[in-house]
């Protein structure tokens, strides 16, 4: 995959010192989008089931319109 | 209660961050203690690094002044002082350091102790060659520092997993996948699949659990630098901060 001069995301332009060509802010932002909230699993609150969002199911099962 | 007795929030357990257990052992190391502050050194040397070359020493002196504040840090000089920026080891290092340059005595008693020792694999050659891709030549030290210490963290969460995939031979798959850790959502799912050997399903599989596993990895590495969770919105704010500070 070509380096990336601009970052495919937020559009901004990047520095030749980004971590492995992408961008660092997008990066740090997704991440820790992506980090499990405190109890660690998803799916189990206070000992109930949460279900998954339809974002995230959309996400899991591409083009499965939820 | 003591910092490692702290309740973890996750799981109801105890849990404890590597800059915890340094500031717990204090001035009385242990071998977990040592362990633990020579991970986070050899993590987060080039930031220092960074920031004795904009306050203009040479490259050799920024390379010796480095290696002699990290083996006063190693003999866990400094641990004892009570201040207010120990909550954080990035804020700790810094204001450590400055005092170690701006300090003349302390630096050649140092240079006694340490004897020009070399504790951390320092690779200056390497350094220069970042320090030249730095964009934010303008910045003040500080500002470089800040800079260096998120990038030197992206840089370290997305080595290991990539060693990760690796060490499952599966490497080629991470460097194939690697761009939807940006957020965005691959746009062509069949052609990954064919660059990856896998189905379309198995591919966006394998893209969620790099996502989740990055996430993982990088709030990990965040919180082995600061004391607790509680610390942790804080630092975060921080470090995208210091990303942003050049745009």
């Amino acid at each position: 995959m070509s380096k990336m001069e601009e970052c495919p995301k937020c559009g901004s332009q990047l520095t030749p010192d980004a971590p492995l060509g992408m961008c660092p802010v997008c990066l740090l932002q997704q991440g820790v989008d992506r980090i499990p909230k405190p109890g660690g699993n998803h799916a189990v609150v206070d000992g109930k089931f949460v279900p998954p969002t339809i974002e995230r199911l959309n996400e899991i099962f591409h083009n499965s319109n939820f | 209660m003591s910092i490692s007795e702290k309740p973890d929030n996750h799981n109801g357990s105890f849990r404890t961050t590597r800059w915890s257990i340094v500031l717990a052992a204090g001035a009385t190391p242990n071998l977990e203690s040592t362990d633990s502050l020579q991970v986070l050194c050899e993590s987060y040397w080039y930031p220092l690094y960074a920031y004795a070359r904009r306050t203009g020493h040479s490259a050799h002196d920024a390379e010796d002044r480095t290696q002699e504040f990290f083996a006063n840090l190693l003999d866990h000089n400094f641990l004892d002082r009570a201040s207010p920026e120990r909550g954080r080891f990035r804020a700790f290092l810094l204001t450590a350091f400055k005092r170690f340059l701006a300090t003349s005595f302390q630096r050649e008693q140092a240079l006694k102790r340490g004897g020009g020792r070399r504790v951390i694999s320092l690779n200056s050659d390497e350094a220069e060659a970042r320090l030249a891709l730095d964009p934010a030549s303008t910045s003040t030290p500080e500002r470089v520092f800040e800079r260096e210490w998120a990038l030197s963290l992206l840089n370290r969460v997305l080595e290991m997993l990539r060693n990760e995939y690796s060490n499952r031979d599966r490497a080629f798959v991470f460097e194939k996948l690697k761009e939807s850790l940006l957020g965005s959502e691959p746009k062509d799912y069949e052609a990954l699949a064919l660059a990856t050997n896998m189905t379309a399903g198995a591919v966006r599989v394998t893209v969620h659990r790099l996502r989740q596993r990055y996430g993982e990895l990088l709030r990990q590495e965040i919180e082995h630098t600061i004391l607790d969770d509680d610390d942790f919105e804080g630092e975060y704010s921080s470090l995208l901060n210091a990303l942003r500070s050049d745009r």
